[in-house]
């Protein structure tokens, strides 16, 4: 069966841009460029009018999406801090940052026993200060030489009884009336 | 009065008393407009919209089928109001109207390298013949084909997440080419947004479309579908019991026409197929060089190389069979990676995605593998086994209404009773 594949606000761009006709503005193939980053999908940069291609922040955009894809964290970081952004795109840019740090933190803890706050940096491109105060706030160990962070992993939540039970009677009640179906 | 007024006058009361199936049958029969094709235009503007679709209808198709149509971008434009325009209701007397001038405008910016200005059309188009979300149209194939050429997929995958059920027949007209390209074209759609999984069902959907001859398309859909399934083959590997082995083996309910035109044409991959079993990455990657031509032909290359970081994914993941705990330095001497930094990346890249279960001591160099975590007793584990029973019951529920349909067609029990006629025949 099919799954879904784009979110609300993607559907909503893309429907401007299919009723656009020839009169598309800029703008709203960076926001469309930007939900393709906050969603983690490659932007294809030859779908885009050559005239908007000279955009100097929208070549800024495609360098950041290919430090993404190529997951060179560094440059990706590197390549946010050393752009002055439009107000227009500031506070997706912000977003889209977050995640990306956030995704990795969670890396980390999945993959890691131990690591080096040099290989944060040089993996992550996370900084040894602002990985160090992701130690403290995540609740991760550092070991005795103050080099290594030892990561843990964050609880995962159990289903209540009652969501189980719920579940039971659906499937229940289904096969019921599918055997009830048959016999008839 | 000339033939073709009188035609004309004909035809638009036939529409103003809302005889549409007359209409339709007249304008399918007659070959006025075409033996007029030079006053075709000035006809067009006298058919008001929405009133007189069909007559309009029957006028642009009739543009569509001449030898060339003088100014296209005109044309594209008369279409695009007609779409927005027209009535709904009587376009449904000749859908296969619609088809034709979709397929005659895909083809002309196809070859005019001008895919994306027909997306929107296309897009509009598909909307107003088709009756339900889970029909299928020709139509489909020519919006997938611009959506590929010009690297914009979400048109396409807004028809593509919903699965077919149904075939509009388009008058008797839809032909079977158009299913076999439905599937394969959304496929490819699938592998360039890097949803395999899909891409592969699809291809495996060409591939076992009941056969008498062997389509170039499903020979073309098999090289795709070998290559999709090796990218895919950790992930597979992972939820099933699917093995290297089983790798070229196609579905036991495919034609044995397309089997045997597969085994002698498409060689090469089913021997690259073979290959992932050998755990050999360099005579993998020689195998590959030497055939090199062949996949730039076949437009594959680029499948091909990540079948390579696949082949590196599957190694380390049967090295999880093996060992408990592994040093990085010897797991990148295994899986014969150029470094340990290497290997670290790939182990990043699987435990992110799911593929392998492990943790990384950086401090000591060690890699520990551990079983599958999940004890399904999360809250997402019953929201994902609520959805899967949902769609199970969807899905249940879909055929039981198809297979009452085909119990109560005219074809199926007309072949029942002369079956039931032949065996009585026989026992007497």
């Amino acid at each position: 069966m099919a799954t879904s594949f784009t979110s609300n606000k993607m559907l909503m761009l893309q429907n401007r841009l299919l009723t656009s006709g020839d009169n598309v503005s800029i703008d709203l193939y960076k926001e469309i460029m930007i939900e393709y980053l906050l969603a983690m999908k490659t932007f294809v940069w030859e779908n885009l009018p050559p005239q908007f291609q000279v955009d100097i922040e929208f070549q800024q955009l495609y360098k950041i999406c290919g430090a993404l894809q190529n997951k060179n964290y560094s440059n990706f970081y590197a390549l946010i801090r050393d752009f002055q952004f439009s107000s227009t795109m500031s506070s997706s840019i912000e977003q889209l940052q977050e995640r990306v740090t956030l995704k990795n933190l969670q890396l980390i803890e999945n993959a890691y026993k131990s690591i080096s706050f040099d290989d944060i940096q040089s993996i992550f491109g996370i900084t040894s200060k602002v990985a160090r105060q992701f130690c403290e706030k995540r609740g991760w160990q550092k070991d005795s030489s103050d080099l290594f962070a030892l990561p843990c992993r964050s609880a995962v939540t159990v289903a209540s009884n009652s969501d189980i039970t719920k579940l039971v009677d659906m499937v229940c009640f289904s096969l019921k009336k599918i055997s009830l179906e048959v016999h008839c | 009065m000339s033939a073709l007024d009188q035609y004309v006058d004909h035809i638009r009361r036939l529409s103003s008393d809302n005889k549409y199936q007359d209409l339709a049958q007249s304008l399918l029969g007659s070959n006025v407009f075409h033996k007029n094709i030079q006053h075709i235009e000035t006809i067009l503007t006298t058919f008001a919209l929405p009133e007189h679709t069909l007559c309009a209808l029957g006028a642009l198709h009739t543009i569509a089928r001449a030898p060339s149509i003088p100014d296209f971008d005109r044309y594209l434009t008369q279409m695009e109001t007609f779409i927005q325009t027209c009535s709904p209701e009587q376009v449904q007397y000749l859908p296969h109207f619609i088809c034709d001038i979709c397929h005659v405008i895909t083809e002309r910016l196809r070859s005019q390298n001008r895919a994306r200005s027909g997306i929107p059309f296309l897009f509009h188009a598909l909307e107003l013949v088709r009756r339900e979300p889970g029909q299928l149209l020709s139509i489909h194939s020519d919006l997938y084909q611009l959506c590929l050429l010009a690297q914009w997929f979400e048109p396409a995958l807004h028809y593509l997440e919903t699965d077919i059920i149904e075939i509009n027949r388009e008058n008797g007209r839809f032909d079977v080419k158009y299913l076999l390209l439905y599937y394969y074209y959304g496929g490819m759609i699938y592998a360039c947004v890097k949803q395999y999984d899909r891409a592969m069902n699809f291809f495996e959907n060409v591939l076992t479309i009941p056969a008498n001859v062997t389509s170039l398309i499903m020979i073309e859909a098999y090289k795709k579908y070998i290559l999709v399934k090796l990218i895919l083959i950790t992930t597979l590997s992972t939820t099933t019991n699917a093995t290297s082995s089983s790798l070229a083996a196609l579905p036991s309910y495919t034609s044995r026409s397309v089997v045997q035109a597969i085994r002698s044409l498409c060689t090469t991959y089913t021997e690259l197929a073979n290959l992932f079993n050998t755990n050999d990455l360099q005579h993998y990657q020689e195998f590959i060089h030497r055939h090199q031509e062949q996949f730039q032909r076949d437009k594959n290359l680029g499948l091909v190389k990540q079948t390579i970081h696949s082949f590196i994914r599957h190694s380390i993941q049967q090295l999880t069979k093996t060992f408990l705990t592994v040093s990085l330095n010897d797991l990148a001497q295994r899986v014969k990676l150029r470094s340990a930094q290497e290997a670290e990346k790939y182990l990043l890249d699987m435990i992110e995605n799911g593929q392998i279960f492990a943790s990384i001591n950086k401090k000591d160099g060690m890699v520990i593998f551990h079983g599958c975590p999940e004890k399904f007793d999360a809250n997402a584990m019953i929201l994902k086994l609520q959805e899967e029973t949902e769609k199970c019951m969807t899905a249940e529920r879909q055929l039981r209404e198809l297979e009452k349909d085909l119990a109560l067609s005219k074809t199926y029990i007309q072949r029942t009773l002369a079956l039931a006629h032949d065996r009585s025949k026989m026992l007497l």
